[in-house]
């Protein structure tokens, strides 16, 4: 009968978890939050240009690791970026990969300073990112794990299948929060698994966004705080998804049957 | 079950122009390949003025009318810019218009590039239009041997390259290829067995298949350094990247239609 299965229906949406996200970790550390250990994330950098913001994002990490040929690019353009031309200001905690694009004479300075050179050329299996991702969850106690946060540059753009690839590391390792970031956006996986309330920060993200069913459709999925919102709406590839849509929210709420990608555009950020 | 009908794939169009390309199927000048650029808003990648010219029809979407303002005369440094301004002018801008420099929608226009002047909408992207004219406008008879040629639909806003990608989806019977400087992207539909014909001068070697929207239960390659073999795609788990082609032609076939992707070289 009807009261049964609204019941039911009441209970399910109650056990759902919510997971909150925030982009805190972009601001300037004077203007982070109090409560939320902002500073608590682990840097992953990998061999695309770096974005402008790097600097920042750099100085105010937990721990930064190279994948292979980020190592290069950690070389080569930090230095410019802040006018400090003291390489030695710029190490990163773990280098790790394949190893077959990091230049020789980098790694050795990086070893010579310090760096823990994890190299797993053994295992051709699995991207530079897929690899790191597996090292930092398996580093962490258990009772960290929730606290956990991975930015990782350089994931977007280059080469289709590296980017699809680094994609899949999201959807791999579900249970972590991991967030690719590019000089124009950010993107995360929203599981299905939790009702998502993510608090927009506006000096530095949106207003555009998007959200996408990239593994499998979703016959329903309904938001709030979004210019078009949805409602209990089906979207999938061929048909409609959620582009170039608008945060008109501090706070945005999404929940769905189908994993889903968010998206959004960044600025400001130097 | 009847053999699915096979579709046959190439990139001649990227061969240098000392090498008229063949139509892939070495049909009769009937069957005679044509093809369209449409532009996006990035920057245009290095064999942009090559296509440009192989196309009967080149539309801008807004602001991608800026980058081929902008970006031809510096992909062809030799040259008077102002000569190349005029050579490579599009047939049609079509968008919102609020990217495009107001001075340059007025120097195509003058010339007589159609400004077609579209309202945003959120059903439909800036490519989604485009594509929509240029099917309603084929250069040639019809549309059965028109090649769509994109170019900036990658990289940059996420968002917008979501949106470029679900155009492939929605469009599955238009033969519309996304190109950057790195890649070239296409769909190959469920509905069909694939042969893809490998430029090994200007492609490769670096390959991948990818579930974008669905999972795959059961993929099928040949020519691959990796095959496929019934395998099953997804995204949480396997999807075919950084594979290697081998072989000058190689087949796909999939219950679940696929994105082909596969690594441009530097000097093309």
């Amino acid at each position: 009968d009807y009261l049964q299965e609204d019941k039911m229906l009441w209970r399910t949406i109650r056990s759902m978890e919510v997971m909150a996200h925030s982009s805190s970790f972009l601001l300037p550390k004077l203007h982070q939050p109090a409560k939320t250990p902002a500073n608590n994330y682990t840097l992953v950098v990998l061999n695309q240009q770096l974005p402008r913001f790097m600097p920042r994002l750099w100085a105010q990490a937990k721990m930064r690791i190279c994948a292979d040929g980020g190592a290069n690019r950690i070389f080569d353009e930090m230095s410019q970026m802040t006018n400090d031309l003291d390489r030695n200001r710029y190490i990163p905690e773990i280098v790790e990969g394949d190893m077959d694009s990091i230049r020789p004479e980098v790694k050795r300075f990086y070893s010579s300073q310090g760096s823990k050179i994890s190299d797993k050329s053994h295992n051709q299996e699995t991207t530079d990112l897929h690899k790191c991702i597996s090292s930092i969850r398996h580093r962490t106690p258990d009772h960290e794990k929730a606290n956990l946060c991975v930015l990782v540059t350089g994931a977007l753009g280059g080469r289709f299948d590296h980017e699809a690839a680094n994609i899949n590391v999201l959807y791999v390792f579900s249970d972590m929060r991991i967030v690719l970031l590019s000089d124009d956006c950010l993107i995360q996986l929203l599981p299905k698994t939790h009702h998502h309330e993510i608090y927009i920060e506006s000096s530095v993200e949106g207003p555009h966004c998007g959200i996408f069913p990239i593994g499998a459709p979703s016959t329903s999925t309904t938001t709030t705080g979004l210019k078009w919102n949805l409602s209990d709406a089906e979207m999938r590839f061929g048909s409609m998804i959620s582009t170039s849509n608008i945060v008109d929210s501090d706070k945005v709420t999404v929940q769905s049957d189908a994993d889903l990608l968010w998206t959004i555009s960044l600025r400001n950020l130097t | 079950m009847p053999p699915l009908p096979t579709m046959t794939h190439s990139s001649s169009f990227l061969l240098p122009s000392s090498s008229p390309p063949a139509p892939p199927t070495g049909a009769d000048a009937e069957n005679a390949v044509s093809y369209a650029v449409v532009v996006l808003n990035q920057r245009l990648p290095r064999f942009a003025p090559l296509l440009w010219t192989r196309a009967r029809l080149r539309v801008c979407a807004d602001g991608g009318a800026n980058r081929v303002f902008d970006g031809m005369p510096d992909l062809l440094p030799g040259e008077d810019p102002d000569e190349v301004r005029v050579r490579y002018k599009p047939d049609a801008i079509e968008g919102d218009m609020d990217s495009v420099r107001p001075e340059v929608k007025e120097y195509y226009s003058s010339l007589g590039t159609q400004i077609i002047d579209d309202s945003p909408d959120q059903d439909t992207t800036d490519l989604n239009k485009c594509i929509s004219f240029i099917t309603r406008n084929p250069p040639g008879p019809d549309n059965s041997n028109l090649f769509i040629l994109v170019l900036g639909a990658l990289g940059g806003r996420f968002d917008h390259e979501m949106g470029n990608i679900n155009v492939l989806h929605r469009f599955s019977n238009t033969r519309i290829i996304l190109l950057s400087d790195d890649s070239s992207i296409f769909l190959l539909p469920k509905t069909h067995s694939h042969e893809i014909h490998i430029e090994r001068s200007v492609e490769g070697p670096h390959c991948g298949l990818i579930p974008m929207g669905a999972p795959s239960s059961s993929s099928t390659t040949t020519g691959l350094r990796w095959n496929l073999d019934n395998t099953s795609m997804n995204f949480g788990g396997l999807l075919s990247t950084s594979n290697i082609v081998e072989e000058e032609i190689v087949t796909v076939t999939s219950d679940s239609d696929l994105i082909w992707t596969i690594s441009l070289r530097k000097h093309t």
